[in-house]
């Protein structure tokens, strides 16, 4: 493939799969035209641009066959782990195993858009009293109700306390309706006390050493639960073999998102590098498979940058997005408005940053949990935030709130302010619904005046 | 210091109030709820010295009930760094026992007491911050409601002082609310003290107590709420339940459709919204009249 980096609609690829078949040809079996997805009722994707190299189209493959997987591994004999909120941590834990694969219950939060409510969960969600004043999330509850995004894991973990009650009540109603859930606890991540034993988390910050304690004991009974359930011992070594496998998943990521994020023009459209970051959190059900797929994507990304190609024009606004969207639209929204992405907070950092290899295994794991962005003060979110903005040179900031997250409310604020006053760059919220097509306009409206605002303020 | 919208009237009415209040005062905050937890970062702003406790959700393990203990700890040196001292053993026995005697008295009330004075007692009791039970003109055992109307529990969010005129709509429609299990009445108690673990080792007791035995619906799992309202809907002879929320407290909005098919009686949704107002009051008049026709 040696076409010119762009952006093109699902008929254009539909066009040259016979082409990308003909090259391809040693491709792994789940790679196929993306067509057969929207047949399978993935209608949304005939409304997005999605970057035009057989990387990508490979990446868009491997998100939407997750089921599958999840599918042929438990025919294979391995065990399943539904693990919800941590955002990181537990897949780690469960990839360290020979026989269990991890997955996030909490991913059908995208069923509405990617089906286009077609799927009907969120009105199985309405029925079971979870409304549309929580979060999209609780598209979670009817695809357990319905059983037929993903097989019901054989093990469900969930990490409670200083998460959003959204997600806590969601899944404890998901346990009222009669799938148990193996809780486990995540203090809110404070400031040490003086002369408190502190350690060094990834990504920055410090916590007391005994949040950590707390943690890792949390983790190793979570650990014990996995093993009980695969039959299989999770030794330190074992651990730190994951660990490893899992900063090598991390640290491809970091360098796309470095390219993606720094190289002019830009080499890689916003919307496949959420894709990319969000295959980091478990792996998409296939730990191997999923390096491939980044090593692939970083590889074409690389080719491009050394081209000078990008897939759009040079000296774009740079702009730093804050939150995942529930649209997938919205990020090709941002590059039909002039902008490009140029750094991300999609509320997972600390899926992003390398696990130390150079602790006991549980105890690094457990460093890196209680490094998520949620636990703590959104104060400490908002510096990280403006440490990355500092890092990747943007010059304004979208904050995309979450329909019904109650935590938005209060981040927004915080995250807006600081920026502001910090680093005196505009700020934009807006409000990414799962099917964002009748806010489009008005988003479209935001989003070009900050364009324009950047363009203005660089002369 | 700035309310963003979003926030839920509780968390909203608690920093204005804290607004009120000199600065060098300090506020303590628990992570029982997200909204709460996150206020305590506003409260922050003002310089004030704020303490944010956390309150373990998870309480079936030993490790969950001794980051408990520790939290308390934590609070007793927070609390001496902004000029307290730290009591002596006896000193901690001796207060705690006072506070269990005086919560006894409060309980005795509770057969006595019309429901709403009842309810007020306890939210006195609770906020006030010091032991002594007032006496009150109805404390004798005639002063408990002899209305015949069906007897009715309530649970949910705290109540705000406004929020008692429930009492009397539930009156006028021919009901009688018998039980204030909110946060703010009898769910927020803890368990009487065990007086001989309380000598041996008070604060381990205060864990107990609070810890151990406060059935919230932020616990998780939170199956122990589901034993102590089970047991509350005998005793009080409950026909109906009245489960109250309020906008962005997703904990109890969450939970309505599960208490409801659990329930074995029937159960009111009422959501407060923002709060009650005049015109509000008369829909929901409406609505509790139909509610407690359905009871009769």
């Amino acid at each position: 493939m040696t076409d010119t980096p762009r952006q093109i609609d699902l008929n254009a690829w539909e066009a040259r799969w016979p082409e990308i078949q003909r090259t391809r040809a040693d491709w792994p079996a789940y790679v196929g035209p993306l067509g057969r997805h929207v047949e399978d009722g993935d209608t949304r994707l005939r409304s997005l641009r999605f970057d035009n190299s057989a990387a990508a189209l490979r990446l868009w493959n491997f998100l939407l066959t997750e089921e599958d997987r999840l599918r042929a591994a438990r025919a294979a004999g391995s065990y399943l782990v539904g693990t919800m909120k941590d955002l990181g941590t537990v897949p780690v834990l469960a990839y360290s195993l020979p026989n269990a694969v991890a997955f996030y219950p909490d991913g059908a939060w995208w069923i509405p858009c990617v089906m286009e409510l077609n799927a009907n969960l969120l009105g199985i969600a309405d029925r079971l009293g979870v409304d549309d004043s929580f979060c999209p999330v609780r598209a979670m509850l009817g695809a357990f109700v319905t059983e037929a995004h993903f097989p019901l894991p054989d093990l469900l973990a969930c990490s409670v306390g200083a998460t959003c009650d959204d997600f806590s009540a969601i899944a404890q109603r998901l346990a009222g309706l009669g799938h148990p859930i193996l809780w486990w606890e995540m203090p809110h991540r404070r400031v040490p006390d003086p002369e408190e034993a502190a350690v060094e988390l990834p990504g920055g910050f410090r916590a007391p050493a005994s949040q950590v304690a707390l943690v890792r004991s949390e983790l190793e009974r979570v650990a014990r639960a996995i093993e009980n359930l695969c039959g299989e011992t999770l030794t330190d070594e074992r651990l730190a073999a994951g660990i490893q496998r899992a900063n090598a998943v991390r640290r491809t990521l970091r360098e796309l998102r470095r390219l993606a994020f720094m190289a002019e023009p830009c080499p890689l459209p916003a919307l496949e590098l959420l894709i990319a970051e969000m295959l980091a959190i478990h792996f998409c059900s296939d730990q191997g498979e999923c390096l491939a797929v980044l090593e692939d994507l970083l590889d074409e990304t690389r080719r491009r940058v050394q081209a000078r190609q990008g897939t759009l024009k040079p000296g774009a606004p740079k702009i730093f997005w804050v939150n995942p969207v529930a649209d997938l639209a919205a990020m090709n929204l941002l590059e039909a408005c002039g902008g490009r992405l140029c750094g991300t907070d999609f509320l997972f950092s600390h899926a992003l940053d390398s696990i130390p290899e150079d602790l006991d295994p549980f105890e690094a794991l457990a460093r890196m949990a209680l490094a998520d962005p949620m636990v703590g003060c959104v104060s400490d979110r908002a510096r990280r935030i403006c440490a990355d903005i500092r890092a990747t040179g943007a010059q304004a900031v979208v904050v995309s709130r979450i329909p019904g997250a109650s935590h938005c409310a209060w981040e927004g604020r915080v995250i807006r302010d600081r920026v502001q006053t910090e680093l005196g760059l505009p700020v934009v919220e807006i409000e990414v619904p799962p099917l964002g097509d009748a806010l489009q306009s008005s988003h479209r409206t935001r989003l070009e005046a900050l364009v324009e605002t950047i363009i203005a303020r660089n002369g | 210091m700035g309310i963003p919208a979003g926030v839920c009237p509780f968390a909203q009415a608690w920093l204005a109030r804290l607004e009120k209040e000199p600065t060098e005062d300090i506020a303590i905050f628990v992570t029982v709820c997200d909204q709460m937890r996150r206020a305590a970062e506003v409260a922050e702003e003002a310089n004030r010295p704020v303490f944010l406790m956390h309150v373990p959700a998870t309480w079936q393990t030993a490790s969950a009930q001794r980051f408990y203990r520790e939290e308390l700890e934590r609070l007793g040196r927070f609390l001496t760094r902004h000029g307290g001292h730290p009591p002596t053993r006896e000193a901690l026995i001796e207060t705690l026992e006072e506070y269990d005697t005086a919560r006894a008295t409060l309980r005795g009330l509770g057969g006595i007491l019309p429901a709403r004075q009842f309810s007020e007692k306890i939210a006195v009791f609770q906020e006030r911050g010091r032991p002594e039970i007032e006496s009150h003109p109805n404390h004798s055992p005639v002063g408990r409601s002899k209305s015949p109307g069906p007897r009715i529990g309530l649970v949910g969010v705290p109540l705000m002082p406004e929020d008692r005129v429930l009492f009397g709509l539930f009156e006028q429609a021919g009901g009688e609310i018998v039980f204030d299990g909110t946060e703010s009445g009898e769910a927020g108690l803890p368990a009487p003290f065990n007086r001989r673990r309380l000598r041996e080792d008070p604060l381990g007791e205060l864990v107990e107590a609070y810890f151990g035995r406060i059935p919230d619906v932020a616990r998780r799992p939170n199956s122990e709420f589901y034993v102590w309202l089970r047991e509350r809907i005998d005793a009080y002879g409950l026909r109906g339940l009245v489960v109250l929320r309020r906008s962005w407290c997703d904990l109890w909005h969450a939970e309505v459709a599960r208490i409801r098919d659990w329930a074995p009686v029937p159960v009111f949704d009422l959501d407060l919204g923002s709060g009650l107002t005049v015109g509000a009051e008369g829909r929901l008049t409406t609505r509790i009249e139909a509610f407690v026709g359905t009871l009769s």
